[in-house]
């Protein structure tokens, strides 16, 4: 039977702290490891598997590690998640209906799970007719087509100033973005969207929630409340997928608490 | 067989007759639907011979609320909303239509709910004959808050879903303080469209859920600043208010739509012209 697990980067302590959270979320829904890719010291006891490396990414979204899952997932079948996410639900259904070797989500919600039509930060890929892929949670399993999909990427993460000239030619990124670096290797490679039953995607960027009034970071304007039992509420509506929290104060000593008594029971 | 109706709460105060518009509104459901009606009402002593079933309850209400007769009168009066919560307890069918006294029956699409199988029916749009953005308080209660449902009709079977429905209601109005602040409600005002999205909200669980699912048809509505100024068997003459301009009006003649006449002295004013 093939290997299964989660992989997740964080690169500075910031990220770390994340991605600690982010596996505790996992331990308590999920019965599949999770591996860190990290130039920190992590907490081991929690991680599958600490893959360490020591040459720092200066780029703002560090694409040339992430570039790289393919290469560090020490699993045949790999959820990858950015480490500012939290894991609600159990994946078990997602990673046994799974009918296909490579998948990136082109939609995402709000936390009232209304399906985001905005492209306020997606102008690169609406402008440009980009798959509307997104990094923070995708699934690959390794084989030869993916392989060379990875590779593709790789080549395109180091030469991204010539892909986005070819590829990006309105609202072109001043930096990589990893998002657009998957955009232009899916769209190379003739990715097809598929309906399929994967978990929303609650991706909590303040422009995108449909409020009249927003404001410059989500937490200014929602409250966030963490139960003993880890259930999360934004607001007044629970979370149970995934949520892609996006801003660093989320994370706070009590919500890690909070995960750590749930993975342990 | 389980016995089907509809269910009207009129309790009148210094300005506005509300048994009146019950009673109009009976006749009309009579004519278009085919269905009894009972009254819930504090009102003693008045001719209510035209209804299946008069309940009576008491009440005593401190909610005051404006209300427009158009875009240039107002009054700030008294407003008996409570006790809608009770609808379930108080009905005398198992399948039951509460409205609003206020809505001006034109078409048979409300029968349609009884042939449904879903047990509860609410709408959560309706559409405003004004021409213009739909104000965010028929959106959601608060911007980043839950959606709103119009109390305004409510289809519901008797079965023990709804009776725990209906019992929430009950404790959301009895404890309507702390609602309100948890669900970052701007008026401390009760209203049961509030009530009744709160209790949806919490009976799917925090989430958008499948426990209310819409009402036949389509719903229209007038605020209480524009102004009913006919009945004619289907057929509605309206003076729709200019939000952008409070000396001017469009009219509007309407044909087979249901509509929600908030601007209840031009539906009283309509319904002697009868």
């Amino acid at each position: 039977m093939s290997s299964r697990g989660f992989l997740v980067f964080a690169e500075g302590e910031q990220y770390a702290r994340q991605a600690y959270l982010l596996a505790l979320s996992l331990k308590f829904k999920n019965n599949y490891p999770v591996s860190i890719v990290t130039n920190e010291a992590v907490k081991d006891n929690i991680f599958d598997q600490v893959i360490s490396y020591d040459t720092a990414d200066t780029g703002r979204y560090r694409t040339s590690i992430r570039s790289r899952a393919y290469e560090l997932s020490p699993y045949d079948e790999t959820i990858v998640l950015d480490s500012d996410c939290i894991v609600l639900t159990c994946l078990d259904y997602f990673w046994n209906l799974m009918h296909r070797d490579l998948y990136y989500p082109t939609s995402v919600y709000s936390y009232r799970k209304e399906l985001v039509t905005n492209d306020f930060y997606r102008k690169t890929f609406t402008a440009n007719s980009l798959p509307n892929c997104y990094n923070a949670f995708f699934y690959f399993k390794k084989t030869e087509v993916n392989k060379t999909f990875y590779d593709l990427l790789n080549l395109i993460n180091e030469n991204w100033k010539e892909f986005y000239t070819a590829h990006c030619k309105v609202h072109t990124p001043t930096e990589p973005s990893m998002d657009v670096n998957t955009a232009i290797a899916l769209k190379i490679s003739g990715y097809k969207e598929t309906s399929l039953t994967a978990p929303f995607l609650v991706h909590m960027k303040p422009l995108i929630q449909n409020w009249k009034q927003p404001s410059e970071m989500w937490t200014h304007k929602l409250g966030v409340y963490v139960n003993q039992y880890c259930q999360v509420k934004l607001g007044s509506y629970t979370q149970d997928t995934v949520l892609h929290y996006v801003e660093d104060d989320f994370v706070t000593d009590t919500i890690i608490e909070r995960f750590e008594k749930c993975a342990i029971l | 067989m389980s016995s089907k109706g509809i269910l009207l709460f009129a309790r009148n105060n210094t300005e506005i007759d509300y048994i009146k518009q019950a009673k109009f509104l009976a006749q009309r459901a009579k004519e278009y639907l085919d269905l009894p009606v009972s009254i819930v009402t504090d009102t003693a002593n008045t001719d209510l011979d035209g209804f299946d079933k008069v309940i009576t309850v008491s009440s005593d209400e401190n909610n005051v609320k404006s209300f427009y007769d158009g875009q240039n009168y107002k009054s700030n009066i008294q407003w008996k909303n409570s006790l809608r919560t009770q609808a379930y307890n108080l009905t005398p069918y198992d399948e039951t239509l509460l409205l609003d006294t206020d809505i001006v029956i034109c078409n048979s699409n409300f029968a349609e709910c009884f042939d449904n199988f879903e047990d509860f029916q609410i709408y959560k749009n309706s559409i405003d004959l004004v021409d213009r953005e739909t104000d965010l308080e028929f959106l959601r209660l608060a911007d980043s808050g839950i959606d709103f449902y119009w109390a305004t009709c409510v289809f519901f079977r008797k079965t023990a879903v709804n009776k725990l429905f209906f019992d929430l209601l009950i404790h959301i109005e009895q404890n309507w303080d702390h609602y309100v602040k948890a669900y970052g409600i701007l008026t401390s005002n009760f209203r049961n469209d509030y009530v009744f999205s709160i209790g949806i909200h919490i009976i799917n669980g925090f989430k958008p859920g499948s426990f209310a699912k819409s009402l036949p048809g389509k719903l229209y509505h007038i605020t209480d600043k524009s102004v009913l100024k006919e009945i004619k068997n289907e057929e509605l003459l309206l003076l729709l208010e200019d939000p952008t301009d409070t000396q001017n009006n469009t009219l509007l003649r309407t044909k087979g739509i249901n509509v929600h006449a908030m601007n209840k002295f031009s539906l009283n004013r309509c319904i002697d012209e009868q």
